[in-house]
């Protein structure tokens, strides 16, 4: 879709400011524009990218840096959209903020250095890092049953593999207890493609999204289980139009807990006596309303003392590491990181829980910086360490 | 006096302003300029307004100190300021109309101090209703007016410049009646205090003190007069009650009459009412078919029994004009929908608010009127989503104790450039049509000034001109504003 396309979507935006600052106890929102908290000029607001991108439209702006740097700094976490209160025509502006960027990347106008170095790392070496393949696999300790033929694929992701692999071991640990045979694609996994198509380079992303199709029906994939929201979107919600070939469903690892616990497969048992809080992904509780099954398991766990931060829920605060931003503007990320941190800190929590790979990296980073006794576990994590079965933490 | 080029002016109001306020807060990126160019006024997106034009640079000022200084300099390099609250006004009272400076206020959001000895919350210029009301409510308080139909975006000074019509206005009127002091910043920089506070030694807030209420100078001035950077407000402990109830009536005169008597006995904490056949039908389809009127109510209090015995009131108030009570339900979801900041019609975008003061009892001639005028410009009047009926309608908000705020209010296509240049004619047709009704309107922004003016008396310009000259001599703030 080209920015065009979104016109009478931004045409409609009236401008009232709900996405600029919302606070209202009854609906649970306080505040609601990371971007806008973190800068405070009205063109980090939803209504501000929605006044730019009818400017470009117009003609009266062009692509230049600053609006290149502007474009690339929403967070995407779409809490604006939540508060929006049009009914059919609310303000998406993920999608027009997409549609600019892929204007931006095709025009060939000079991507902010970190998200070049993402598109170009993809290019070469189907990772986000620009690592070797083979590093993917490093996290297969020797404890890790990963079976050789099985219809079920644990998918872990780019960040998970590269940058936060114990989450990848605590979920695989989880499988095996639950008696659960998975396989991996090893090096032949590549980025599911959502963080080139977010920079703008959709194209790529395609690419990469259908060698996974191709290597899931070759390898008679019923079932794709993954740890990362933004790899379970992608291939949830766009894989299917890529390929008429879709013969798998997919599922979040919360979603897959919440299951086994049904079934009886995992019995959290061993007592964590801390306060626990939980951090919302923004793909998981505003893009596909996840927003109960990982509060369930984590109250599930013996000991815990389960609290909420003041936002949660649907509107929940962005961690600092949507949109590809701690690519363009890793200051801008972590400022917005440390504001959500504060949160978990200001109800007193020891432990915050998160199930996204990004949120975990995201908040660690923060945590550490604050100096803050605090530590940010993957959902996997706490469950692996309940069950006895988690050696690292 | 300094002589400038364009250029020069530029670069030293940039280093200058940089100087005041931090680099951080200053721009001159066109990006940060179209964004706040902007309100929620409807149709066109300024500066296609014929009335605005871009700012030549943004700053945000952090404290009264920075607001102070930056009007002092723009008074030495004869430079234009508009003052800028949380841009969800209407009619572009905070869109420059020539340039210059546009100071962003949105930095002065704290609550300064909750005052439980004069009851009275002060609170900087862009904190918004709620924010205010949030933080109040901790403390088992609540402002008296609920902010407006922006409750979230809109700030406290922004509505009382534009002296807004804000929720709960049944029981205390429109914003600046709960207003009961004000730090301004005038023009020439200099900050004064109002109410009690021009007694140095007095710690506490009263509006009507020490002389002349110039508290009201500044209310509906929408900056014209000086730049508000402290808003005090009265606070109250929050209600223990609340009752709700519906009522139909088959008559607009009916209604008027009953709610006139309803707002008489000082009871109603607020009201809302769909006024006209038109609008129950779009709005609650499933009220009596002879239905011409739907009101909604809302009682609040700390007894229950009084709060009961109210009830019993309205509810005979009502009978007596052969209302209907329709029940709760439908009262209590829209008083808390409304309270939620959910504005009536937003869900299908902006339409052509016709926000018209009046009498209680002039409100259905008025309404049938505004019925005929939308009849005669349906073809620009877009469908109700999902229906065959005209998306037009009249609102109707009690203020205090004897007046309305009658809203005809009509949908055009937004999506569309085409539609929003007939929405903005629309508009503006509305705008002269209802002053000629003898209604009044509360905002007074660029958009609709030269409306607004050709209604006054004679001499009444050249008198609020004079007011101006003697608080802005070189005419540097928020210019346009009431036509100056």
């Amino acid at each position: 879709m080209s920015l065009e396309d979104y016109r009478k979507m931004l045409n409609f935006c009236f401008r009232c400011g709900y996405c600029r600052e919302a606070i209202s106890e009854k609906l649970g929102v306080y505040k609601v524009c990371p971007e806008y908290e973190a800068l405070r000029w009205d063109h980090h607001t939803c209504r501000g990218h929605v006044a730019v991108a009818r400017a470009v439209l117009d003609g009266k702006l062009k692509y230049t840096p600053e609006l290149v740097k502007n474009v690339y700094s929403c967070f995407l976490c779409r809490n604006c959209y939540e508060i929006c209160p049009l009914e059919e025509q609310k303000i998406d502006i993920f999608k027009p903020i997409e549609a600019m960027r892929k204007e931006i990347y095709e025009g060939k106008y000079a991507l902010p250095e970190g998200v070049e170095k993402i598109v170009e790392a993809l290019k070469e070496t189907r990772n986000t890092f620009g690592r070797p393949q083979y590093e993917r696999t490093e996290w297969v300790s020797g404890d890790i049953d990963v079976a050789k033929k099985a219809d079920t694929l644990y998918l872990p992701g780019c960040i998970t593999e590269y940058i936060v692999p114990e989450v990848a071991r605590s979920v695989a640990k989880i499988l095996n207890h639950s008696g659960v045979p998975f396989v991996t694609l090893g090096e032949e996994e590549w980025c599911c493609g959502r963080p080139a198509i977010m920079a703008g380079a959709v194209s790529e992303g395609r690419a990469l999204a259908e060698h996974n199709i191709d290597m899931f029906n070759k390898r008679g994939i019923k079932r794709v289980i993954t740890s990362c929201p933004l790899c379970y979107r992608t291939i949830k919600e766009e894989y299917p139009s890529l390929s008429g070939n879709y013969q798998f469903e997919v599922v979040h690892t919360t979603q897959l807990f919440s299951e086994l616990m049904v079934q009886g497969k995992i019995r959290p048992k061993q007592r964590i006596g801390s306060k626990v809080t939980y951090h919302d992904p923004c793909e998981l509780s505003r893009y596909l309303r996840i927003l109960e099954p990982p509060r369930e398991i984590i109250k599930s766990i013996p000991g815990i003392n389960f609290t909420e931060m003041q936002r949660h829920g649907k509107f929940s605060f962005c961690c600092g590491a949507g949109g590809l931003v701690k690519a363009s503007e890793a200051d801008l990320a972590l400022k917005v990181a440390r504001m959500r941190i504060s949160e978990a800190f200001d109800i007193g929590a020891e432990i915050v829980t998160t199930a996204c790979p990004s949120c975990k990296w995201s908040l660690s980073s923060a945590a550490e910086l604050e100096g803050a006794a605090i530590k940010v576990m993957d959902i996997s994590e706490i469950v692996a360490r309940s069950l006895g079965i988690d050696s690292e933490t | 006096m300094t002589e400038y080029t364009m250029t020069d002016r530029k670069s030293q109001l940039y280093k200058t302003l940089s100087a005041i306020a931090g680099p951080e807060r200053v721009t001159e990126e066109d990006l940060a300029k179209w964004a706040v160019m902007g309100d929620i006024h409807p149709g066109l997106m300024p500066p296609d307004s014929k009335f605005t034009t871009l700012p030549d640079i943004i700053v945000r000022p952090q404290t009264v100190e920075h607001v102070s200084k930056i009007l002092r300099v723009a008074n030495r390099m004869r430079t234009p300021v508009t003052v800028r609250g949380g841009g969800e006004g209407c009619a572009s009272a905070m869109l420059p109309s020539e340039g210059g400076i546009l100071m962003d206020m949105l930095d002065m959001n704290q609550i300064v101090k909750i005052d439980e000895t004069s009851m009275v919350a002060t609170a900087e210029a862009a904190c918004t209703w709620g924010k205010l009301t949030y933080e109040l409510k901790k403390k088992g308080y609540r402002p008296g007016v609920l902010g407006p139909g922006g409750i979230y975006g809109a700030t406290l000074a922004g509505s009382v410049g534009h002296n807004s019509y804000l929720i709960s206005g049944g029981r205390y009127g429109m914003c600046g009646e709960e207003v009961v002091s004000l730090e301004v910043v005038l023009p020439t920089g200099e900050v004064i205090n109002t109410g009690s506070a021009t007694n140095i030694r007095s710690d506490w807030l009263m509006r009507y003190a020490n002389g002349a209420d110039l508290t009201g100078l500044f209310i509906g001035d929408e900056g014209a007069f000086g730049v508000k950077t402290k808003v005090s407000l009265r606070i109250y402990p929050l209600p223990e009650y609340a009752l709700y109830e519906t009522y139909s009536f088959s008559g607009l005169d009916k209604a008027a009459q009953a709610l006139y008597k309803m707002q008489l006995t000082s009871h109603l904490e607020d009201s809302f009412m769909n006024a006209g056949r038109h609008a129950v039908e779009i709005f609650v389809p499933d009220a009596p078919k002879d239905s011409e009127l739907v009101q909604h109510i809302i009682l609040e209090g700390y007894d229950e029994k009084i709060v009961e015995r109210e009830k019993e009131i309205m509810d005979s108030i009502a009978g007596q004009h052969d209302g209907k009570a329709l029940g709760s339900e439908i009262a209590s979801r829209f008083f808390e929908g409304r309270r939620s900041g959910k504005a009536i019609g937003w869900a299908w975008g902006f339409g052509t608010p016709g926000c018209s003061l009046l009498p209680t009892l002039k409100f259905p001639e008025f309404t049938r009127g505004a019925y005929d005028f939308f009849r005669k410009h349906e073809d620009l009047i877009i469908n109700v989503p999902g229906t065959d009926l005209k998306a037009y309608y009249v609102k109707v908000y009690p203020v205090k104790h004897a007046y309305v705020n009658c809203l005809p209010y009509s949908h055009y296509d937004a999506t569309t450039l085409e539609g929003q240049k007939k929405g903005y004619e629309l508009w503006r047709k509305l705008i002269q049509w209802r002053l000629d009704q003898g209604a009044c309107n509360y905002w007074v922004g660029l958009d609709c000034a030269d409306l607004v003016a050709s209604h006054y008396p004679p001499f009444f310009h050249d008198f609020v001109q004079r007011i101006k000259t003697a608080l802005d001599p070189n005419h540097i703030l928020n210019r346009g504003i009431y036509l100056l």
